[in-house]
């Protein structure tokens, strides 16, 4: 769609002094878009310049309109001699351009100079009017929407996934061409930053034909990467999934208590979806059964079929129970349009999904982690400008994913992410998922009923009738009889807490035991006693719904780094990298695995592996959230073994064996993981009991269940010493890199996002100096984040590059989130048997089941949860304006006296977040806040440079500046779309490069998000104003 | 080889602990000794080293800031650093808030640069760090300059551009308005004198002798300066000095500290009343010529407090003379053909009063 970009400046502030004799500036700014440039009056001997110039006009059409940014730029006016830059703004124009007639860009922007950095502010209003489409051949991508949430956005509902999509583009490095050689180092940065930011938009038009062309609306779990390959370009590289998205809201009309239309629909469906629901159940009963039984290809794509042809009526029938309630009849046709149209997974050229968290029934089975990693040669490409030979690296690399993902018997890749490293001229190509059995003709329905993505929040909205009803159907008749009356009650328990019903099905191995892909450990799912399920599982996903877990989740963390032999050449080089790399891999796995036992849990979420090269030195760093998964057997206490030559050998076999098993009941303790054990042993033995048709299986895997043997080549092994050097957590720490938050903890507000770049001289000595870099880190982190203990670290992220032969960087991100502690599942309680502690926990569930609860009842509840001592004396305070309030805002409060029992200046954010703050978070969102809009998918690119390093304070102070610097830049961008928070922070790239003997350094940011409008939970500002007033006085 | 260790968050957060060292012109390593010391160390369970890297990053943060601090209303408006306004007006507080040790070293030195050299030996006298005393320096020059030229009120000008609050902004006014009037403050007869002694004294002079008092008509010029006008009315006085005119003073004041004193006191005053009056009439005579306003405090430590004292005069002796002093003239008929001058008269001695009693260590 072509358009017309309206532009306006208002005003500057805080402009630097450019004119040494009068210490004022004559400013006027130039504003650019394309080749079309106006200026603006010179606003003579000002710094805070007053221009309210008229509305500049530029007519552009679709494709510069969204490649291009709009450029002004501020300059000082010089009657003698040449005019002096004082710095530039980008506006990205792509929020704007949505249907959306009221959206406008307007806001003070930081004028950023990438020699100097901010130098004051400028006032902008800018405004675009679309045309309708005139040529009907030309295809628009307008109006696709992207997120960097991997996730359904929420407030939107998933009606179709349309499928992987991804772009490659490829460019000149203007930093590598032979005009840099004359030109400023300004001009040269500037033609860089205008580049990175045309090819973004270039990849996000071209991606969004992609998704318009397989019918989709929007991308989510949109990922976009720059490989700076030096001589042979830059490369834009975007992945992410083409879905159809709807709002609910929107189809329906508004209604006048402001409710969330699921509260309509609630009462709908008991009468009128009855007729409509047994088919579905039908289907899913059908089908889930054969699907675990014979996951053959031939089988499976039949049974896919069938689901996809019957579902459509399915999908209608639900959509016009509810949308004949809300007397909107085109909602329901969409549907039944929009659902025949979902193409079946088989269709699916790569059926990747970008995404780290589904729907609840899409995921059915979980494989395990898929990997492939490639070793090419950046000098060897033919055709350097053309993307072609990328093109067919990554082809290749999918390739061999989808055949990993297929050996295990499955036939999706979930939460699939591609990296690349470079060094000189190796690249290496990394790609990672977690195969997967899904069913992409899920319910649709369900995805707007199950509470969208906010984990930390507690459900708002007490799960629907009609849903339990059905779910609990479908998961009885996949239960075995002898476990059906516990599974009842396990069930009815936590759909009544409002938390989501667990499925063990996830867990199930999707291959036939006899037939794994590679040698497994198999056991009876511990919860149907039924199905097999691996004795771990590792994933990249954040952990669905549906998977019951115990206790709190654990950060854990794999390190390798291996000395390589220098280059001798480019050929041979990527001979030795490639060699190198499974060795590298197993040692990340067992380290991986031995951590795992010894935090006494058996799953990981959110697995990420980065792999790096250097000239040097090849790294691998793998992250993830260790968990215990119920439905997977007790892992055992690992037993060290090794050939003890000597007594005193064999003494200090025991002292390791001693400190290991101390070391797992302290991890077990930590993470309230103790009770499970009798929780879970004694039905196992049931189980051995009436399960005789497996019991071949059964002594096999009971037999290695029992043992994780650890081998010891000597009592020094540095493994050994290494695994249990690696330090605990700070008390009042928990630390996670995943979005969503396994177990017992939950989440109730920001406190500080963080981003940590740390880079020094590394010479590999051993083992442990390599660890100790990473623990360092870690407990750098929490001393800065001391003050606001007890907190939660979530969605951290380690970033690791080797910039120089003999120097690591690594960037740190995460945000540090104030917790509470409500035991959300019901199981434990039930085990850990705690007299009070459940009567609580009922009484809330008491009030929730009818609806909204009598005051009485609430006030009730409240006083139980005060005196198991969260809140303790706040209850006295909130007890009145709690009469009305319904369970989410008991939690309101509760996370209020968290905050509070923070440090003070915690209690002034949550305060000040009312106001006018921008708040970034690397989470899909803000606990405490609810998600109202999404204004745009961001990605902000910027280039700093100085050449006075010294007198800025070295490279530390060059960096926190421009770090501040880039938040405050991507702050504003935020705020001027009249946002309020950024989700789905990622700095995706941070290249460093310094030349301290020259007293010069620069520095390149890749930062990307999804702004957003966000507004506290209901609850919030009636809480927070008692809470003010008292906050001066000494806390007890 | 380059080491970069550093942690930026979305919101800016000051530790109120490391700001006050560095502030106190604690460098980082001496800051980290300091917490080492007080036992942070073991207390937290971390390193040296990690402490340090905190110290540095806030040390990095508190330069980043210190620019914008020169000029505070540019730290509220910048963005850079996402604080909410309290913690700014705190920081800006806290950095332009100044040791009096210091400052009364600085007073009555031209703020030059040349005299930021003698920093140093400020810094050797008062024992506190030389940086310390820079910045305390500095912040003194920049406020000067700053509302040196400015129209209206001193007090508001300051609290504006600086957004200090009332009470450090009124110090900033009395240590501004000392040194536009070059007030003699350093000379060693003065050396008893506290900061607060002349804060005290130029904050009343502001109020009741320069432009913006209430008594002031033409409020046309800044209140860094004495009102002209009232100063040429001082003139006037003179004639309570001739001879008559001071006998009659003198019974009067003496019969009516009568009840009130005791007779030695009464004694005292009786024989230096003479040399007590002239010296206050000289002084108001004097304001007149810009010389003697400079030695303004020199004249009443050396005129007035010093022979007093040295007399053994109580602090409730002086206060009771000064009174009876001002009130019987307004008795006498000395005003008769000039009745404005009962105003000056008033305005004068309110003043004088107050600040010879603060000045008055006994």
């Amino acid at each position: 769609m072509p358009g017309k970009v309206k532009v306006r400046v208002l005003a500057g502030r805080g402009l630097p002094v450019m004119d040494r004799s009068t210490d004022l500036t004559d400013a006027y700014v130039e504003v650019r878009f394309g080749t079309d440039v106006f200026k603006t009056d010179i606003c003579k001997k000002s710094l805070n310049p007053q221009w309210n110039s008229e509305w500049f006009k530029f007519e552009v059409e679709d494709e510069s309109l969204q490649d291009e940014p709009l450029e002004l730029r501020v300059l000082d006016h010089d009657t003698y001699s040449a005019n002096d830059a004082i710095g530039k703004i980008y506006v990205d124009l792509n929020p704007l351009l949505t249907k959306d007639p009221l959206k406008v860009i307007s806001g003070w922007f930081p004028i950023y100079d990438t020699m100097h950095g901010i130098r004051g502010e400028l006032n902008i209003i800018v405004k675009v009017d679309l045309f309708s489409d005139v040529n009907k051949f030309r295809q628009s991508s307008c109006g696709i929407q992207f997120f960097s949430t991997a996730e359904v956005p929420s407030g939107y509902r998933m009606q179709v996934i349309n499928g992987f999509v991804e772009e490659l583009v490829v460019n000149d490095d203007p930093e590598y061409q032979w005009i840099d050689k004359i030109r400023t180092p300004r001009a040269s940065n500037e033609a860089r930053q205008r580049l990175f930011s045309k090819l973004s938009g270039e990849l996000q038009r071209k991606i969004g034909v992609k998704v318009s062309e397989l019918g989709g609306n929007a991308v989510i779990g949109y990922c976009q990467c720059f490989d700076l390959e030096g001589e042979s370009g830059i490369v834009a590289r975007g992945i992410g999934t083409g879905v159809t998205l709807v709002r609910p809201s929107q189809m329906m009309p508004p209604s006048p208590l402001g409710v969330s239309p699921q509260f309509k629909d609630s009462p709908l469906p008991e009468e009128s979806a009855t007729p409509s629901s047994p088919p579905s159940q039908i289907i899913r009963c059908a089908t889930s059964p054969v699907k675990v039984v014979s996951p053959h290809t031939q089988v499976r794509r039949s049974s896919d079929s069938d689901v996809s042809n019957i579902t459509p009526p399915k999908g209608s029938s639900l959509t016009e129970s509810s949308g004949s309630g809300s007397g909107l009849g085109s909602g329901g046709k969409a549907v039944t349009k929009l659902s025949a149209q979902q193409p079946s997974i088989e269709l699916m050229e790569y059926p990747f999904f970008t995404m780290t968290s589904f729907p609840v029934g899409f995921i059915i089975h979980l494989g395990g982690v898929v990997s492939a990693k490639s070793v090419k040669l950046l000098d060897k490409i033919h055709n350097p400008e053309e993307p072609e030979t990328r093109d067919a690296w990554w082809t290749e690399i999918r390739t061999e994913i989808r055949t990993h993902c297929r050996t295990m018997g499955c036939h999706a890749v979930l939460g699939y992410t591609e990296h690349t490293t470079i060094c000189d001229e190796i690249i290496v190509l990394c790609a990672t998922g977690t195969a997967a059995r899904v069913n992409v003709t899920y319910d649709p329905a369900s995805s707007t009923r199950i509470p969208p993505p906010a984990p930390a929040v507690v459900q708002e909205k007490p799960p629907t009738e009609k849903e339990r009803d059905k779910k609990l159907y479908v998961d009885v008749n996949l239960a075995n009889s002898a476990a059906q009356g516990s599974l009842h009650a396990l069930y009815d328990h936590s759909s009544d807490d409002g938390a989501p019903f667990y499925n063990c099905l996830l867990c199930h191995v999707p291959y036939k035991p006899n037939s794994a892909p590679f040698p497994v450990n198999l056991s009876v799912c511990a919860i149907c006693r039924k199905r097999k399920v691996p004795d771990v599982l590792f994933t990249t996903i954040d952990p669905p719904q549906e998977i019951q877990t115990h206790g709190k989740g654990a950060f854990i963390q794999a390190r390798v780094c291996r000395p390589k032999p220098k280059s001798k050449g480019g050929e041979s080089n990527a001979k030795e990298i490639s060699d190198c790399l499974p060795f590298l891999e197993y040692e990340l796995h067992s380290q991986l695995m031995n951590k795992l036992k010894l935090f006494g849990m058996n799953g990981l979420y959110g697995l990420k592996m980065q792999i790096t090269v250097g000239e040097s030195l090849l790294v691998g760093v793998a992250t993830a959230t260790a968990v215990f998964i119920a439905a997977l057997p007790i892992p055992p206490i690992p037993r060290v073994s090794g050939q003890a030559t000597t007594e005193e050998e064999n003494n200090r076999l025991l002292e390791i064996q001693k400190r290991i098993s101390e070391r797992v009941m302290k991890n077990r303790e930590k993470n309230d993981l103790l009770h499970i054990d009798t929780g879970q042993a004694s039905p196992r033995s049931i189980v051995t009991d009436d399960s005789d048709d497996d019991a071949s299986d059964l002594d096999l895997s009971s037999g290695n269940k029992e043992t994780f043997v650890i081998e010891v080549d000597d009592a020094n092994d540095e493994n050994i010493v290494a695994l249990l050097r690696e330090s605990q957590l700070p008390e009042g720490f928990t630390m996670l890199n995943t979005h969503k938050i396994p177990g017992s903890t939950s989440l109730a507000a920001n406190l500080q996002m963080f981003t940590q770049v740390w880079r020094q001289e590394y010479f590999p000595t051993s083992r442990s100096s390599f660890m100790d870099i990473f623990e360092n880190l870690v407990k750098k982190i929490c001393y800065k984040l001391r003050r606001m203990s007890p907190c939660c670290l979530c969605g951290i992220d380690f970033g690791v590059e080797i910039p120089e032969e003999k120097e690591i960087q690594i960037t740190l991100t995460g945000v540090c989130c104030s917790t509470e502690n409500v035991p959300d599942s019901v199981f434990e309680l039930h085990s850990t048997n705690k007299g009070n502690l459940l009567k609580t926990v009922q009484g809330v569930t008491n009030s929730n089941n009818s609806g909204t609860s009598e005051g009485d009842d609430m006030m009730f509840t409240m006083e139980e949860y005060a005196s198991e001592g969260s809140v303790g004396n706040l209850t006295g305070q909130v007890k009145a304006p709690l009469l009305r309030q319904t369970k989410v805002e008991t939690t309101g409060t509760k996370m209020e006296g968290n905050t509070r029992r923070s440090l003070e200046h915690v209690h002034v954010h949550n305060i000040h977040k009312l106001k006018s703050w921008v708040e970034l978070t690397p989470l899909h969102y803000i606990p405490g806040f609810k998600i109202e809009r999404y204004l745009g998918n961001y990605n902000f690119f910027f280039i700093r440079e100085s050449t006075s390093l010294r007198e800025v304070g070295g490279q530390g102070g060059f960096m926190q500046m421009f770090v501040a610097e880039v938040m405050a830049n991507v702050r504003a961008n935020v705020a001027s779309l009249g946002g309020n928070g950024l989700v789905s922070y990622r700095m995706n790239q941070c290249v460093l490069m310094c030349n301290p003997h020259k007293n010069q350094s620069q520095c390149l940011i890749n930062v990307s998000g999804d702004a957003v409008v966000v507004a506290p939970e209901e609850s919030f500002p009636i809480v927070v104003e008692p809470l003010r007033k008292n906050s001066d006085s000494p806390v007890t | 080889m380059t080491a970069v260790d550093v942690f930026v968050g979305n919101y800016t957060l000051i530790d109120s602990e490391l700001y006050g060292l560095w502030l106190n012109g604690y460098s980082a390593q001496d800051a980290a000794l300091f917490l080492q010391k007080s036992g942070v160390l073991q207390k937290a369970d971390v390193s040296m080293e990690i402490v340090y890297s905190d110290i540095q990053d806030q040390y990095r943060l508190f330069f980043g800031l210190e620019k914008l601090l020169q000029s505070p209303p540019k730290l509220i408006d910048q963005q850079i650093y996402q604080m909410d306004t309290d913690m700014q007006r705190q920081v800006i507080e806290r950095y332009y808030q100044f040791d009096s040790v210091v400052v009364r070293e600085i007073l009555g030195r031209k703020l030059s640069s040349r005299n930021r050299k003698d920093m140093d030996d400020v810094s050797e006298k008062t024992r506190i760090p030389i940086r310390s005393c820079r910045r305390q320096f500095d912040n003194l020059k920049r406020v000067f300059k700053t509302v040196e030229e400015m129209m209206g009120s001193l007090v508001e000008n300051i609290k504006t551009h600086y957004l200090l609050s009332e009470d450090l902004a009124r110090q900033y006014a009395a240590i501004v308005f000392i040194a536009n009037n070059r007030f003699e403050t350093g000379k060693k007869k003065l050396s008893h004198l506290s900061f607060e002694d002349f804060v005290f004294c130029a904050n009343q002079m502001i109020t009741n002798w320069s432009y913006s008092s209430v008594e002031c008509t033409v409020h046309a010029d800044m209140d860094v300066d004495l009102d002209r006008g009232f100063l040429h009315d001082l003139r006037e006085l003179k004639m309570i000095s001739e001879k008559e005119v001071l006998d009659e003073h003198k019974g009067q004041v003496i019969s009516h500290l009568k009840p009130s004193l005791t007779k030695k006191s009464r004694q005292v005053l009786e024989e230096s009343f003479k040399n007590n009056s002239k010296a206050i009439i000289n002084i108001a005579c004097g304001l007149n010529h810009s010389k003697d306003v400079r030695d303004i405090f020199v004249d009443l430590v050396e005129k007035v407090t010093e022979p007093c004292m040295s007399a053994g005069l109580s602090g409730s002796d002086m206060e009771a003379f000064l009174n009876a002093y001002k009130d019987t003239i307004v008795r006498m008929d000395v005003f008769r053909l000039q009745p404005h001058m009962l105003a000056v008269w008033d305005r004068y001695m309110k003043t004088l009063k107050l600040c010879v009693l603060q000045i008055y260590h006994t």
